[in-house]
């Protein structure tokens, strides 16, 4: 016995989001944990789990210093923009759109300033906490292609801190596709299942530090959920005694780093086609909008279409495992990941193909919209092997359940 | 800027080549610019936002047919 304070725990920083929250109990344990996400800190300390916010280190200081900063790195870009110049012009073997062509020195530089000022934040911040002696014993983070989190990650691999990305869901590129989601910067993966491990092995990630862990985000898919008849009862008191197919149709949103163009004539048509179908096989409707979709009055779209339409159904953006289990059967829009998690919930799936982006198993159905009705009709009917699909992606599938524990042991062995 | 005051025929160029030159412009814009500091490169964290701009730049020229949307981008 002795009067010796208790040793300083480690810190961990954490990015946040839905995938590291299974982890913030168990991490909690042995780790201090520093949130590079605000509301995560927040949601963790009304846990009363031991965190902080990085940005808590923000002051009046580190706002002059940033400020300062950005501008003599902006100053860097300006006088840079000859050789950015030839850049463009080679890039599109001189050819570029009018904007990058010759009036990019007009806007650029602007941009530059703007998008630095984030990052630099972050660092300082970072440094700060440096500053204060406690040791940094590791990050875990469920993405390192936004500015914010690679950010994070770059500064822990520039000072062998080790960085661990617990990716928030398998990536469906198609092979040969280039896309940042290939250009992962932590040093170990948390991977999922064979599926994302041979997807950022074949993007160039060293095998030996992906590591088969399952997914947290998964495990709570495993629990107490309601059964058919219940969810069915909660959702719509007249929807157990509906006579036809139960289909749930998920929606999704349009990323912004690729020159991806219409998808809202995309998403119109599987729409259409989805509601053409419901009203084809006589089915309930369900619309579960995706928590991106960011168009405005969505909700009140779909549920004035199947009014008109006369298809009996809902409408919601919340309320996930309710309307899983209700479902006879998925649509998605596009290769989503919500086909594991109705998986895993013992629902099947189709979904409307995109371009650029498939599952690399033979399931789930896919379609374009001409021809979805006739796929759901054989997939309600069909019987296939779903356990196999999901482990593709879920390796504690047959456990059910057990991820979190899986990347809780990788963290605390690496991050010591 | 100024330098790449080239003659443009821009309806030739694909969707799926400017997405190629996107990617690329991302990855060297900023080839031989000191954009570090603390020991980061700056120019690696803004790389989502300079694909994202580029990406939006191309994107509004294909709803124009400025670019031609004659080939299946992969992205």
């Amino acid at each position: 016995m002795g009067n010796n304070p208790a040793p300083e725990r480690p810190i961990l920083l954490v990015s946040g989001g839905a995938t590291t929250t299974p982890l913030w109990e168990q991490l909690a344990e042995t780790h201090d944990l520093v949130f590079l996400y605000p509301q995560a800190a927040q949601q963790a300390a009304a846990l009363g789990l031991p965190s902080a916010a990085l940005g808590a280190l923000w002051d009046a200081d580190l706002q002059e210093r940033v400020a300062n900063i950005a501008v003599v790195l902006a100053a860097r870009v300006v006088n840079h923009l000859p050789a950015v110049s030839e850049r463009v012009a080679d890039a599109y073997a001189g050819s570029p759109p009018p904007n990058l062509n010759g009036a990019f020195g007009e806007w650029f530089p602007g941009y530059a300033h703007s998008a630095l000022s984030g990052p630099l934040a972050i660092l300082a911040q970072l440094e700060k906490l440096a500053s204060t002696g406690r040791h940094i014993a590791g990050c875990v983070t469920h993405e390192d292609v936004a500015p914010d989190t690679r950010t994070l990650v770059n500064w822990c691999n520039a000072r062998g801190i080790p960085t661990i990305h617990v990716p928030h869901a398998p990536c469906h590129l198609l092979p040969g596709v280039v896309d940042i989601h290939r250009e992962t910067r932590a040093t170990w993966i948390a991977a999922s299942g064979p599926a994302m491990a041979d997807f950022y092995a074949e993007a160039g990630h060293d095998p030996a530090k992906i590591t088969l862990t399952g997914g947290p985000l998964f495990d709570g898919l495993y629990g107490a959920r309601p059964d058919r008849a219940e969810a069915r009862a909660v959702l719509d008191r007249d929807l157990p005694a509906f006579a036809g197919p139960v289909l749930c149709y998920m929606t999704t949103w349009g990323q912004t780093t690729s020159t991806r163009s219409d998808f809202e004539r995309e998403f119109a048509a599987g729409w259409e086609a989805t509601l053409a179908t419901a009203k084809a096989l006589g089915a309930y409707l369900m619309v579960l909008v995706h928590w991106h979709d960011g168009r405005a009055g969505i909700e009140e779209k779909y549920d004035a279409a199947m009014v008109v339409a006369g298809v009996q159904g809902l409408v919601t953006r919340n309320h996930k495992l309710y309307v899983l289990a209700a479902a006879d059967l998925l649509i998605a829009q596009g290769p989503s990941n919500m086909t594991i998690d109705a998986a895993i919930v013992g629902v099947p799936s189709v979904y409307l193909s995109t371009e650029g982006f498939d599952f690399r198993t033979q399931l789930p159905h896919r379609c374009q919209p001409s021809e979805l009705a006739g796929v759901v009709t054989h997939a309600l009917a069909s019987q296939e092997d779903w356990d196999g699909f999901v482990a593709e992606y879920n390796v504690t599938h047959g456990a059910r359940g057990g991820a979190t524990e899986n990347v809780v042991a990788m963290v605390r062995q690496l991050c010591q | 800027m100024e330098g790449s005051h080239v003659t443009t025929d821009v309806t030739t160029l694909t969707k799926a080549a400017a997405e190629r030159a996107n990617w690329k412009l991302a990855h060297s814009w900023a080839d031989n610019l000191s954009l570090e500091f603390a020991g980061v490169d700056l120019a690696d964290c803004m790389e989502y936002n300079v694909l994202s701009v580029l990406g939006g730049i191309a994107l509004d020229y294909l709803e124009k047919g400025v670019i031609a949307d004659g080939q299946q981008s992969g992205t």
